[in-house]
């Protein structure tokens, strides 16, 4: 098994390396039908890569060069043509914008000074842009909560049932997918991201049957329960950034 | 990344620009359109989001132009490239949630075995791993990519590359492994 296990890994490094392998594990593949398996898969995914290369090529044939090169040089004129972008200081600090730019900062410092004179006063507009991100952000936040709820839940049922029945699998296939839609809202919790890759992987080893062994041994040694209620209890408590 | 000959091209190019002639960033389009087009097409497998990944990589070049090195251009094509590709894919990841899981079912239920059948499978299963993983995929079985040149476009190790593209096969085997039974 130990043997399988470091064969399997060589077969895929030398898939990814572009290299071939020893005679070792020739003679192998012909003894293991799991291996030799694995080596089938990844023919297959050479083969189907080769075929999507090819695609690729045709699908550049076909396309209407000329036309594209002249969609994007109008879109760049037209770039250019808009305002100056907000540039490094050193350019405002050139003198072609020298002017220019101590005309800004001169009103800026004025507008600043008259505005901190005034009391202040949130227009209707600003105000409820400010509603929106924030229910945006507290609904980001009851996301990945429910996220970790679920997981937590679907965790605890394979390490007590010590198997999976359809619904949990279809349940972790769900999660998997969730997990996508709440990436982007992850980097303003960096404990909860951290978890949630640890769960992502381990509902990735759900899709395997035969390794549910080495999942609930991966689950126990991590403290992933554990550690998923703690990650809850600090979403809880940090409220909306 | 990429030749001598190209990397002085790219140089002489950018010093007319910054001479003034900006009618030389018209000469960079054959130079990196192909390869921006493979990557994103090789990633979407859709001709008109490539095209407009193609388009949105130029017009971020002309705007960056005069602050980025020559010699470092076609790493900085591709490194947007890979942005605007992962960018664009979670927000039709988004919308297509739901859509992902059923056409999964559809192929596996298919169950002709070939080539087309292991493509499509191959195809959707790519969409269910982590994006990063799957760009990395791409770039290395879809565009023939060395394990050097995505560590640069990825930002990350040459050992991590490998790792990253052997999670990538362990993962997507077992969600097609899945589907398959």
């Amino acid at each position: 098994m130990r043997k399988c296990k470091k064969i399997r890994k060589e077969i895929i490094f030398a898939l990814i390396e572009e290299r071939d392998f020893g005679k070792e594990i020739e003679e192998h593949l012909i003894e293991c039908k799991e291996c030799k398996d694995l080596f089938v898969y990844l023919r297959s995914i050479n083969s189907a890569s080769e075929a999507i290369k090819d695609k690729i090529e045709e699908e550049m044939e076909k396309i209407d060069w000329r036309r594209v090169e002249r969609e994007i040089i109008d879109k760049v004129k037209e770039e250019s043509r808009r305002p100056l972008p907000i540039t490094p200081l050193t350019n405002l600090l050139s003198p072609k914008y020298l002017i220019p730019s101590m005309a800004i900062l001169i009103i800026l410092i004025s507008v600043f000074i008259y505005k901190a004179s005034i009391p202040k006063k949130r227009d209707l507009f600003s105000s409820s842009q400010l509603v929106f991100e924030r229910m945006e952000k507290v609904s980001a936040k009851n996301e990945i909560l429910k996220y970790f709820e679920d997981s937590g839940l679907l965790l605890s049922n394979l390490m007590e049932k010590g198997g999976m029945d359809k619904h949990s699998l279809e349940k972790s296939k769900e999660l998997l997918l969730k997990k996508r839609f709440i990436n982007q809202y992850l980097d303003d919790f960096p404990n909860a991201k951290r978890i949630a890759s640890k769960i992502d992987l381990i509902f990735m080893e759900f899709q395997m049957e035969e390794e549910k062994d080495e999942i609930r041994e991966i689950i126990d040694k991590d403290n992933l329960i554990l550690k998923i209620n703690l990650v809850k209890d600090e979403l809880k408590e940090i409220g909306v950034l | 990344m990429g030749s001598d000959e190209t990397k002085e091209k790219c140089k002489e190019i950018v010093r007319r620009i910054k001479d003034g002639e900006s009618e030389a960033f018209s000469e960079l389009i054959p130079i990196f359109k192909g390869k921006i087009f493979s990557v994103a097409y090789g990633f979407f497998k859709n001709r008109e989001e490539a095209l407009d990944i193609t388009q949105e990589v130029f017009i971020r070049l002309w705007k960056m132009i005069k602050n980025i090195e020559a010699k470092d251009m076609e790493s900085w094509v591709l490194k947007v490239t890979k942005n605007l590709c992962i960018d664009h894919y979670r927000e039709k990841k988004r919308r297509e949630l739901k859509e992902m899981n059923a056409n999964l079912k559809k192929i596996a239920k298919g169950r002709e075995d070939g080539k087309e059948f292991f493509q499509d499978l191959l195809e959707e299963a790519l969409r269910m791993i982590p994006e990063r993983q799957a760009f990395a995929f791409s770039l290395r079985f879809f565009n023939g990519m060395k394990i050097s040149e995505i560590s640069k476009i990825m930002g990350i190790s040459e050992g991590g590359a490998k790792s990253m593209l052997f999670k990538a096969i362990n993962n997507i085997r077992k969600i097609m492994k899945r589907e398959r039974k």
